[in-house]
């Protein structure tokens, strides 16, 4: 069982507020999972059902036909939101280069979570929803960008 | 417009919302409401503050967004989708804009309403945040999968700028706004060998919500090398502050109160105003690269050096600062992305405001005495007030055309009238012509806002059929539909409009005006206290270059000066709102606040024009006052009691008032000048005989708009001015023959630490303190 303390301290948007009785309920739909060097979490185009937390190390997202690691996550972040949310074939490819340790939180247990504790899966899924927003302003830009660079007429001094 | 059936079934389309218990449902369908849109009509404005959520019944909608001046689809939706979702999670501007391809039919679901369900059924909170998730998690992965679709090589390489860019400064100033251009200027003055360069996102200035400009603020543009007559030729007169009280009885506007004649002021068209202001930026000798973006997602905060991720017409490529300053107004773009911003107006025990507004041109004069004079006209209520700007607008003309007129103007810097050609010569020129506007905000209190709950397009509306006094001017206006020809919808808002940052400077960063703090407002104060926060910021960041210390502590005056201004902004418009549950409240606040205020305006040749101090707000006298009407005002609020509350003021104010008028005859001030309903003992009288102000406007014959009656002809039509007013060497109020603004190049003023002794001037003198204020 996972330190409640510790847990707040590492995730405080997703256990403060609270109650301990509450904490409690979400630290038990959680499970610890250790992933080893170079395993590979979530697969791009695959079936994803499950949340994943950082504990301790990081993950690589992957995208196919870009060749370095899109983003790298640590402790405190989460990841796997978009399909947990939105049933779908994955987005990217979570691995972990040098190994690491997450919190998992499968759909199942999500599911059981917001019919016996509403107040704690609303908060949770605040905080998810706040990560979306977070990361759609993100890609929103990043497409305007790329898309704006392909039609603006090329200046001196680019390739 | 109720739902339909059809609208039912649309509904629960809505993924999650299906679930929902049929109370629930009922619920829901009380709060939402049904528009349709004609094809083309935009529903959700790209940068707008607003934050209702938009759900999709019939139809389709393009969601666009613009970047370096172009506009792409990102997405359509269609019937049981979201929209606006964003602005509802994390308050930011919104990102893009909605449009509708073909008739349209949705139902809009306020910010207010949402959180009141979700308070009212925890089930209906879950639903809204699963859909709200769902959605969410649905447009990323639409977005990602076109991002996955982009050609690798579209990745642009990691610095692509022409030879001839500069990609290394000392200074980088994000957003080219008013405030941001004072700062860099004031800095480029306080430390000439800075290099500054400024990143503005448009690549020419837009439309924005006018300014109303106070003396500071009209100094401060002087400083900054406006003329008089330049800005006589772009910009409409204003001769003072009118305000009238109006309760839900009241027929017409009430107990008229004002301050005018102290100084010849301005209301000020954004677009036009930026185009100059940019132009004498540019000569100053800061490099403002318009049409560029900066990404601070892949910039790099972190280190002693700064670098900041830049792309526009001179490539793309990283610029390294060793100091950033955000001048990126409500937008807070470094506070938002550092995650200091907040919005939450509790943290000052004050009360949040939103305001709603729209643009209407005047189809008759308003029978109301002095309503015509170029005044900026307040009407509070027991809820907020309603401002009146009447802009000289320009809105008629192209960027081009525009940009050509405003560099013929600067092309002569004057400060003789003689010298520039006269408006409507310029105007025809350059085949355009100016247009009165008005601009009508109505602003309330949250915590009493009765339209909260309806559609943005419907609650101007709603106050104006609760106040007949309201009603009755706006029969002497007709809406303008498309204000600024652009598919823009009629009505605007801004929501919550207090915000703040848990910090405004750290190590190497400073963010100033409305990136930093906003306030709840009122007459106009935000660029007094703007440009106080832009001169405070230069004179930090200088002394940071000079020692090389850039550091958060290098910016410890103006990180003071912030933390104490802003709760003191908040009280005191706390402190007028809340006498507006009465017409006495009303008018014993202002004139409170004018007593005072006219001590410290009327010398104004002992302040600088980059004063800081907003009318002395920091004073401790004042502050007292202020805090004392409060705490009587907040005690009589609760007990429903407004003649308590006039009664308990008067006990605190008029001591005060008695005071100040003790200390006017010291100085010579003569109330009667400033005040048209008050004589010189500022006791009300109306129908009196006012004597000449300060300054004076004269209506001109020929094309009716006011002047200073000073001038010999009117500058925009250029008719011979029939009652011009040549001053007698009449001796000017004490200490306004001030030397000249000299700046050395570090001049960190000393923030006041609780006492006004310590203070000094920007300009490096000690301010004079009148006694009144050594209780």
């Amino acid at each position: 069982m996972l330190s409640p303390l510790v847990f707040t301290s590492q995730f405080p948007n997703l256990a403060l507020g609270l109650e301990p009785a509450q904490l409690d309920a979400l630290l038990a739909a959680l499970e610890t999972e250790d992933v080893a060097a170079g395993e590979t979490l979530i697969t791009e185009g695959s079936p994803s059902d499950a949340l994943y937390l950082v504990w301790d190390g990081s993950l690589e997202i992957e995208v196919a036909g870009r060749d370095r690691a899109v983003s790298r996550l640590g402790p405190g972040e989460v990841v796997g939101e978009v399909s947990l949310l939105d049933p779908g074939p994955a987005t990217a490819t979570v691995r972990s280069d040098a190994g690491c340790t997450v919190l998992v939180l499968r759909r199942a247990q999500l599911e059981r979570l917001w019919a016996a504790h509403p107040a704690i899966a609303t908060r949770f899924l605040a905080h998810l929803n706040r990560e979306l927003a977070h990361r759609l302003r993100r890609a929103t830009i990043q497409l305007n960008r790329l898309r704006a660079h392909q039609m603006a007429p090329v200046k001196a001094g680019r390739s | 417009m109720t739902l339909t059936l059809r609208d039912v079934a649309a509904l629960a389309e809505v993924p999650h919302l299906s679930d929902v218990s049929l109370d629930d449902v009922n619920l829901l369908a009380g709060l939402l409401q049904v528009e349709e849109l004609e094809d083309g009509q935009r529903i959700i404005e790209e940068g707008a503050d607003d934050d209702d959520i938009v759900i999709v019944l019939e139809g389709e909608l393009s969601v666009v967004s613009t970047f370096v001046g172009q506009q792409r689809e990102l997405n359509r939706v269609g019937p049981g989708e979201m929209l606006g979702l964003l602005a509802l999670v994390d308050n930011a501007p919104r990102s893009a804009s909605c449009i509708a391809a073909g008739p349209v039919r949705v139902a809009r679901l306020a910010r207010q309403a949402y959180r009141r369900a979700a308070a009212a059924s925890p089930a209906l909170a879950l639903a809204f945040h699963r859909a709200l998730g769902a959605q969410l998690a649905r447009d990323l992965r639409n977005i990602s999968t076109q991002l996955a679709a982009e050609p690798a090589t579209g990745e642009p390489p990691p610095s692509s700028a022409d030879a001839d860019v500069a990609t290394d400064c000392d200074v980088a100033v994000i957003g080219a706004g008013p405030l941001g251009m004072m700062y860099a200027q004031w800095l480029k003055r306080m430390q000439p060998a800075a290099r500054v360069v400024m990143l503005e996102r448009r690549e020419v200035p837009g439309y924005k919500v006018g300014e109303s400009t106070l003396s500071t603020t009209v100094r401060a543009f002087l400083d900054v090398g406006f003329t008089m007559p330049q800005m006589r030729r772009l910009f409409g007169n204003k001769t003072g502050i009118r305000f009238w009280w109006a309760g839900t009885e009241s027929e017409r506007p009430e107990r008229e109160v004002d301050v005018v004649d102290i100084e010849e002021t301005f209301q000020v068209e954004r677009r036009v105003f930026e185009m100059a202001f940019q132009r004498l930026t540019r000569e100053a000798g800061v490099d403002l690269r318009t049409g560029t973006q900066v990404e601070l997602e892949r910039s790099d905060l972190d280190g002693a050096v700064k670098r900041l991720a830049c792309e526009g017409p001179d490539g793309e490529y990283m610029l390294t600062a060793k100091i950033i300053c955000d001048a990126t107004g409500p937008a807070a773009v470094l506070p938002r992305h550092l995650g200091m911003y907040r919005k939450d107006a509790s943290l000052y025990d004050t009360f949040q405001t939103n305001t709603y507004f729209a643009y209407f041109r005047q189809k008759k004069p308003v029978p109301l005495d002095r309503w015509q004079d170029p005044a900026t006209r307040h009407l509070c209520t027991p809820q907020g007030w309603v401002w009146f700007i009447t802009l000289h607008s320009w809105e008629a003309a192209d960027d081009e055309t525009m940009a050509a007129l405003v560099d013929d103007v600067m092309d002569h810097p004057s400060d003789d009238d003689a010298d520039l050609p006269s408006r409507r010569e310029l105007a025809a020129r350059h085949g355009t012509d100016f247009s009165l506007l008005t601009s009508v905000g109505i602003t309330v209190r949250e915590d009493m806002d009765t339209a909260a709950e309806l559609p943005i397009q419907q609650r101007f509306e709603h106050y104006v059929q609760r106040y007949p006094a309201l009603a009755w001017i706006l029969e002497h206006y007709e809406l303008v539909q498309q204000p600024y020809r652009e598919k823009r919808r009629p009505y605007a808002a801004f929501l919550g409009l207090v915000h703040d940052s848990t910090q405004i400077a750290g190590d190497g960063w400073v963010s100033i005006g409305d990136s930093a703090q906003f306030t709840n407002p009122l007459f106009s104060l935000g660029m007094n206290y703007g440009s106080g926060t832009a001169y405070m910021a230069a004179a930090s960041t200088a002394a940071a270059l000079a020692s090389g210390d850039t550091s958060r502590a290098a910016f410890a005056a103006y990180e003071q000066y912030g933390r104490d201004i802003l709760p003191v902004l908040l009280h005191e418009t706390d402190y007028f709102y809340r006498s507006w549950a009465h017409p006495q409240g009303f008018e014993q606040t202002l004139m409170s606040k004018f007593h005072f205020g006219a001590l410290d305006v009327t010398q104004r040749g002992v302040y600088t024009e980059t004063d800081p101090y907003v009318f002395d707000l920091l004073n401790p006298a004042w502050l007292d006052i202020v805090h004392r009407v409060r705490d009587v005002e907040k005690r009589y609020e609760a007990a429903g009691d407004p003649a308590g509350m006039v009664a308990a003021i008067a006990e605190i104010t008029e001591p005060f008032n008695a005071e100040c008028r003790v200390k006017a005859t010291e100085i010579d001030l003569d109330f009667g000048r400033i005040f048209t309903n008050f004589d010189s003992n500022a006791q009300r009288h109306e129908g009196r005989e006012k004597p000449r102000g300060y300054f004076r406007g004269y209506q001109c014959p020929t094309c009716n708009l006011w002047q200073d009656d000073t001038l010999g002809r009117c500058p925009v039509c250029a008719t011979e001015n029939p009652q011009r007013f040549v001053p007698s060497p009449e001796p000017t109020p004490e200490g306004a023959q001030a030397a000249p603004v000299v700046y050395q190049a570090v001049d960190v003023p000393v923030a006041p630490a609780g006492g006004t002794e310590a203070r000094v001037s920007p300009r490096g003198r000690k301010k004079k303190v009148p006694d009144l204020m050594q209780r």
